[in-house]
């Protein structure tokens, strides 16, 4: 058992699995360019269109996952011990473990984006009103767009409202691009415009459950790379 | 500024090169090559009204000078010429290819007009060079193996480029979030990128174990440039993705 726990935990295991999942990745790296049916891994979420897709194009991907899974497994069995043992001073002992929550929260972001991610987008004449998944209507009241005298969209934006089902303004918001907004967790983004022969835009809604996950893992890791970069640069 | 003056600053990208070849022989070459490159990316940046960081040729530009602005710290303390050598060569070789593809001046979309993009990419080239360095640090250990402090130098180079480089994907993911409504696409890119970022993370972790320490790490340390070549210039050459030039 003790034996397992030293396996398990080893920075060895983690470099193997690293490997692994690196030789796996390389595998889709090449692939994903040859079969048009990877175009359609980012449409919906990731699970999704794995067990849609034959298994002769997505192995690499499953074993991957099975890999970071274990990988995941290690990283905590790792920080445990680390915690349990206190082979170091108190930054240089807390920071490794702050970088692994970190990518254990990411690991975790992409694991619920996975599942529950999606994407609706359909094109939207101005002032007419879509209802969302989440039961919140909203209505696209106009566009704009800067052209360049070259003939360059250099900037557009759209307005749109969030109504209640008894058709009461509740939000009011400007969407551009780089700038959506979000309302009851569902994003708004601006995709494309129209402006003749009828001005219209195209409106894409995403549900990412993973975003607040991946960047409190983000801060984390941020945080405990920092810590570690500044003490190993005094140190070594 | 006019197109004639932008022309008599792309002067200085050009005389870039024998300075940074000079610069094999004296370090001062290679401030001044440094100086030149930094003149033309300024000019650029002040005549484009944001940082020049798109296509090749902006790009390979702004490595050759990031090599040597974060090689600076390096050869401060570091008086060996294969070293020196390496840099020089880098640049040089990065400077002279810059010029396989014209400036590009058109106006940006707007979804790039962004500080999250001009993060995520200048990030991505400091952490890129911060490679470089690490590389030429870990071939100067591998033929001096008894210098040890050689070694630890590319650690350090390596770790402070990780670091860079994990930043930029966070500051890429926030950008994609914001533009694309997903922090993640699936991508020949993206996927390369990860590929890089484990790369780098089981070099520091194999690091440290005894086993590993030393040659072989100097080894795994020094072969990831490779893995950064391609993951910017051959996977934006080759694979249609978001990031193709």
């Amino acid at each position: 058992m003790k034996r397992l726990w030293e396996i398990a935990k080893s920075i060895s295991l983690a470099v193997w699995l690293t490997a692994a999942v690196i030789l796996l990745s390389l595998y889709g790296a090449v692939v994903m360019p040859t079969h048009e049916v990877f175009s359609g891994m980012s449409a919906g979420p990731l699970f999704g269109w794995m067990l849609a897709t034959p298994l002769v194009y997505t192995w690499w991907l499953w074993a991957a996952i099975a890999l970071l899974a274990v990988l995941a497994l290690n990283t905590l069995f790792c920080s445990i011990d680390s915690l349990i043992k206190k082979r170091s001073g108190f930054l240089l002992l807390i920071s490794p473990q702050i970088i692994h929550a970190g990518f254990l929260f990411i690991l975790l972001a992409h694991l619920l984006s996975s599942i529950g991610s999606y994407k609706l987008s359909g094109g939207i004449p101005e002032d007419a009103a879509v209802k969302l998944p989440n039961g919140v209507i909203f209505r696209l009241l106009d566009i704009r767009a800067d052209m360049s005298p070259e003939g360059f969209p250099t900037d557009w934006s759209a307005r749109v409202q969030y109504l209640s089902s008894d058709k009461t303004v509740i939000k009011e918001d400007t969407l551009a691009p780089n700038k959506p907004s979000f309302y009851k967790g569902i994003g708004l983004y601006l995709k494309d415009l129209q402006l003749s022969p009828s001005p219209a835009a195209l409106i894409e809604a995403s549900h990412e459950p993973g975003a607040p996950w991946a960047l409190a893992g983000a801060i984390l890791f941020t945080i405990g790379t920092v810590m570690l970069v500044v003490l190993k640069m005094r140190q070594e | 500024m006019s197109a004639y003056s932008l022309a008599d600053f792309r002067v200085l990208a050009i005389i870039a090169v024998p300075f940074y070849l000079a610069g094999g022989f004296a370090w001062p070459f290679l401030y001044a090559g440094l100086l030149a490159q930094a003149v033309y990316l300024f000019s650029r940046a002040y005549d484009l009204g944001r940082l020049p960081l798109v296509g090749v040729n902006d790009t390979l530009t702004f490595l050759a000078a990031s090599i040597i602005l974060f090689s600076i710290p390096f050869h401060r303390t570091l008086k060996v010429k294969k070293f020196r050598w390496m840099v020089a060569l880098g640049a040089a070789v990065f400077s002279a290819a810059a010029f396989a593809q014209g400036p590009y001046n058109m106006p940006l979309p707007p979804v790039l007009k962004t500080y999250w993009f001009e993060l995520h990419v200048s990030l991505s080239f400091f952490s890129y060079a911060l490679f470089a360095i690490g590389a030429a640090l870990g071939i100067t250990y591998l033929g001096n193996p008894l210098d040890a402090g050689l070694e630890k130098k590319e650690y350090k180079a390596i770790l402070f480029g990780y670091l860079l480089f994990s930043l930029s994907m966070i500051f890429g993911g926030v950008w994609a979030y914001l533009a694309w409504g997903t922090y993640w696409l699936w991508t020949p890119k993206e996927l390369w990128t990860s590929i890089l970022w484990l790369y780098y993370t089981g070099y520091l972790h194999a690091r440290f174990q005894r086993q590993w320490y030393g040659k072989k790490a100097a080894i795994i340390g020094a072969a990831g440039f490779a893995v950064v070549l391609f993951t910017y210039l051959g996977v934006s050459l080759l694979m249609k993705s978001s990031h193709s030039f």
